[in-house]
């Protein structure tokens, strides 16, 4: 630590911690199922969350609220520069227990639609899959140009709203992109 | 070979430790890692390539650290592991302390009681629920009701039913509603009843539509009910819903509740029970290495302000040891290391002034010794080019001092060396020399002088004249001795002498020469006038021939004398040496015994040819004389260097040993009619010509060699 008076010891240290966040973010990068549907109007998506079924379904059955947040965003490739983002969806799925009725109330907050059932698989299904969601106008994408659809899907055990420190012991993000173009 | 120390490798295993402390912390590929635990692991590396760096630094390190850079680094080493150690036994006794209390925490006894719990609520609930289906199972198919949903039955008989079942079974509401979902009748307790119903939830419809019970809590602001649906089902199909309500008591409600939380809570911690427990792990790791890195950090800037001075120090001794004495450190902190600072300046500046003073004597020093040394040099070169010996004895005896001429004049030995013993070293014909220097030493006189004669094998005797001075100490020398001065008066004595002789003989010839001629002539007239009248001629004519010769013989011993005293300036001019051989080897033409090499080289020789044939014609006279028949005469010639050497060789008996020194003195003669002057005459010729005339050998061959020299150019040439 002595060489810190050094500047190449500061690179060094920074290089480390780099490349210790890039394992961190390329441990979130899991695969999953996601496919992009390009309607006549509307570009749709459907994905599914590949993560951890048997701890969500634990926590389901012990009662625990679960949330999954959706983040939908949609960019034009660009070459030697940022991508432009052209848009930017985010809506959560949440389930709550009701361990003496043996019912799940399930919410989405992007309809506002909420239902009980008593199937922990219909909650479950409800949580960690999107079918024939509509991203965008397809009227936004040019013809010819390369986009990117990027989905992050982030699961929260616990009531929504926790302190925003608890994220830095739990990391539960996966992400998946797929490039495409308008035909 | 390098010897790496522990200091230099300490790095380098420090690393490896984090390293491996690394690979331990390295995040499951299943589990989820939170961002805590990759900051730490970047920390673990960021540490760990500083220390690999360092260490390896240290390694390569060829050279001698900077001065402090080790005391430096033992610094932080020990800060750091001052906090290092205690924050790894505080990070395991909180780890063990953890994870006991997580297996309290969890405990299977509470796990269990939390579910006995659960279900007593869960089981609760359902006996409401199987109660209140229990008896909306008697009402199915009731007549009333199915005639009230079909329009058959008045509805003050419909309500006073719809009361005797509420008030029979115990609910607080119950609703009629027909198969399109219209409210028809309501009972309910404690309160007027109303017809602006609420619409049927989903549950509700279901249970219309599949003719099935069902039941659902709410919760509402009078606290939580129980709610069933019982689908009428008429001859064919469903004509109408009953919907009951039950109020759950809120104290059971409440407990149910509580428990229900509790368990969530409970199932929830269970299920981050790794999470947990990792997180805790990782928050003191992190804390630990924040702690360390702090704690590195700031012992770095203590211990670089702790050796600032010291390195300043070191770096200033080595300069003060390169020989760079204006050397001065500036700062001066007010502690033990700043008055360390200015002793080491105030070191500093007296030696510097201790080095110009060294200097300056040092510079003084040189020029009186350089001053001693020229003296000395001129008092050496003096004595050496002194023709008079001078030897300095001190008050001991022993010899401090003695020049080159000394040695010649006295023919002394290498053993006379500065610091022998004067009176010892002088043994032989030298002892004189000894008793000398007794005498002088003990006589009350300062000074004394006197004469002596020494015979050496070579250069025969030697005439020196010995003083001697009594030297007092004076001065700074402190020097007390005897100053002794020897010159060769050799050739003055020689002189004295010859000019003495010259004076007795011109008084000889002067006196002696004059009666001599009467004398003769009256001889020869005494045997010419009465050689016929005396009666024995023979008689007469020896005694008269007596008278005449020994008158000629004093004649010529006068005319020798004469010549000694009148000995005129040779006049010197090119001769050929093969003409005056010739000269001798006519002259000498009678004596068969002498042989003359006419032959050698003829060579130019500058002299005066009448006192060299004077010399010549005298050592051949001698060498003839002292042969005897068949013994033979040789003159010849030879080159010697510069010098031209005559040589005369005889056969003869010789020069006794005893006379050997004494045949070139003036009236020294072993001949009884010899007057003893030639061969002083002819070496007085020879040396008149600046040559030497040496009797080479006594006998056998007796050898006389005349060396004269070639050039004569600082001769007077006529």
């Amino acid at each position: 630590m002595w060489c810190f008076k050094r500047g190449s010891g500061l690179w060094a240290f920074a290089g480390a911690v780099w490349i210790a966040l890039y394992a961190a973010v390329g441990d979130a990068r899991a695969a999953a199922g996601f496919s992009i549907e390009i309607g006549p109007q509307v570009v749709y998506c459907a994905a599914q969350w590949n993560g951890d079924h048997t701890s969500l379904r634990r926590s389901l059955e012990a009662g625990i609220e679960v949330s999954m947040v959706w983040r939908i965003s949609v960019a034009r490739v660009r070459n030697y520069w940022l991508n432009d983002e052209i848009a930017d969806i985010e809506f959560s799925r949440h389930v709550r227990a009701d361990l003496l009725a043996r019912t799940w109330l399930l919410e989405d907050s992007a309809s506002g639609i909420t239902r009980t059932t008593s199937s922990p698989d219909e909650a479950m299904a409800f949580l960690t899959r999107i079918q024939h969601y509509p991203v965008l106008d397809r009227a936004l994408l040019s013809d010819g140009e390369l986009y990117v659809l990027t989905v992050a899907i982030e699961r929260q055990d616990g009531a929504m709203g926790e302190a925003w420190w608890s994220r830095f012991w739990k990391q539960t993000t996966l992400q998946m992109q797929q490039e495409f173009s308008i035909p | 070979m390098k010897r790496f120390s522990l200091l230099r490798l300490l790095p380098l295993l420090m690393a490896s430790g984090m390293l491996a402390l690394t690979l331990f912390v390295w995040p499951d590929e299943a589990a989820d890692a939170g961002l805590l635990a990759w900051v730490n692991i970047a920390l673990l590396l960021g540490l760990s390539l500083l220390l690999i760096r360092y260490g390896i630094r240290l390694l390569r390190e060829r050279s001698e650290p900077p001065p402090g850079s080790r005391l430096r680094a033992k610094l932080v080493i020990a800060l750091v592991g001052m906090l290092l150690v205690p924050s790894m036994v505080i990070q395991i006794v909180a780890s063990q302390m953890v994870e006991r209390g997580m297996d309290v925490w969890f405990d299977v006894r509470v796990d269990t009681l939390l579910d006995r719990a659960l279900n007593l609520a869960q089981g609760f609930y359902a006996r409401v629920e199987s109660d209140m289906k229990r008896s909306m199972l008697e009402y199915l198919s009731d007549a009333a009701l199915l005639a009230a949903v079909e329009g058959r039955l008045d509805y003050r008989l419909l309500n006073a039913r719809l009361n005797d079942i509420r008030m029979h079974e115990g609910w607080q509401k119950l609703q009629l509603f027909d198969i399109n979902e219209r409210l028809i009748a309501v009972s309910q307790a404690d309160e007027l009843s109303t017809f602006q119903a609420a619409p049927l939830s989903e549950n509700a419809r279901l249970s219309m539509r599949l003719g099935r019970m069902a039941t659902e809590l709410v919760s509402g602001k009078d606290g939580e009910m129980a709610i069933g649906y019982a689908p009428l089902v008429g001859a064919t199909s469903v004509e109408g819903l009953l919907r009951v309500e039950v109020k759950l008591p809120p104290g059971v409600i409440q407990n149910a509740r509580s428990v229900e939380a509790d368990y969530r809570s409970y199932r929830q911690l269970e299920l981050n029970r790794q999470a947990i427990r990792e997180m805790f792990t990782h928050v003191m790791l992190f804390v630990t290495l924040i702690v360390m890195l702090v704690a590195g950090m700031v012992a770095l800037l203590f211990a670089r302000r702790l050796t600032a001075p010291i390195g300043d120090l070191a770096r200033a001794l080595q300069r003060v040891t390169e020989g760079d004495l204006d050397v001065v450190i500036p700062e001066a902190p007010q502690d033990e290391l700043g008055s360390l600072v200015r002793s080491f300046n105030k070191m500093s500046d007296r030696l510097r002034q201790n080095v110009q003073a060294i200097e300056k004597a040092q510079q003084q020093t040189s020029e009186a010794l350089a001053s001693s040394r020229q003296r000395q040099y001129v008092l050496e070169a003096l004595l050496a080019n002194l023709q008079t010996g001078v030897m300095l004895v001190d008050g001991e005896g022993r010899v401090r001092l003695l020049n080159q001429s000394v040695r010649d004049i006295l023919h002394l030995s290498g053993k006379w060396m500065p610091g022998i013993g004067f009176a010892g070293a002088c043994k032989g014909r030298l002892q004189v020399f000894a008793e000398f220097f007794d005498e002088l030493r003990h006589q009350k006189g300062e000074h004394l002088q006197r004469e002596f004669e020494l015979h050496f094998k070579h250069d025969g005797r030697v005439h020196v004249l010995a003083r001697g001075a009594r030297l007092k100490a004076a001065g700074s020398s402190g020097f007390s001795g005897y100053l002794l001065v020897i010159d060769d008066i050799s050739e003055l004595a020689e002189a004295q002498r010859s000019r003495a002789w010259a004076e007795v003989a011109q008084r000889l010839a002067h006196e002696i020469k004059n009666p001599l001629t009467p004398i003769k002539l009256a001889a020869e007239r005494l045997q010419r006038r009465f050689r016929g009248q005396v009666d024995d001629v023979e008689v007469f004519d020896t005694c008269t021939q007596a008278v005449i010769g020994q008158v000629e013989r004093l004649q010529r011993l006068i005319a020798d004398f004469s010549t000694l005293a009148r000995m005129p300036k040779p006049r010197l001019r090119p001769v050929q040496t093969g003409e005056l051989l010739r000269e001798m080897q006519e002259l000498f033409s009678a004596y068969p015994q002498v042989h003359v090499e006419t032959d050698s080289a003829d060579m130019r020789c500058v002299c005066d040819p009448d006192q060299i044939r004077q010399i010549l014609i005298n050592l051949l006279d001698n060498a003839v004389a002292a042969t005897a028949a068949g013994q033979q005469v040789r003159l010849y010639i030879r080159r010697g260097g510069e010098m031209l050497e005559w040589h005369v060789e005889d056969d003869g008996e010789g020069i006794a040993g005893d006379v050997e020194s004494q045949v070139f003195d003036s009236y020294f003669s072993t001949k009884p009619s010899g007057s003893g002057l030639g061969l002083s005459i002819a070496r007085r010729i020879a040396e008149d010509h600046g040559g030497v005339l040496e009797l080479v050998s006594c006998r056998r061959p007796t050898h006389f060699c005349l060396r004269l020299p070639l050039d004569a150019t600082n001769m007077e040439v006529q």
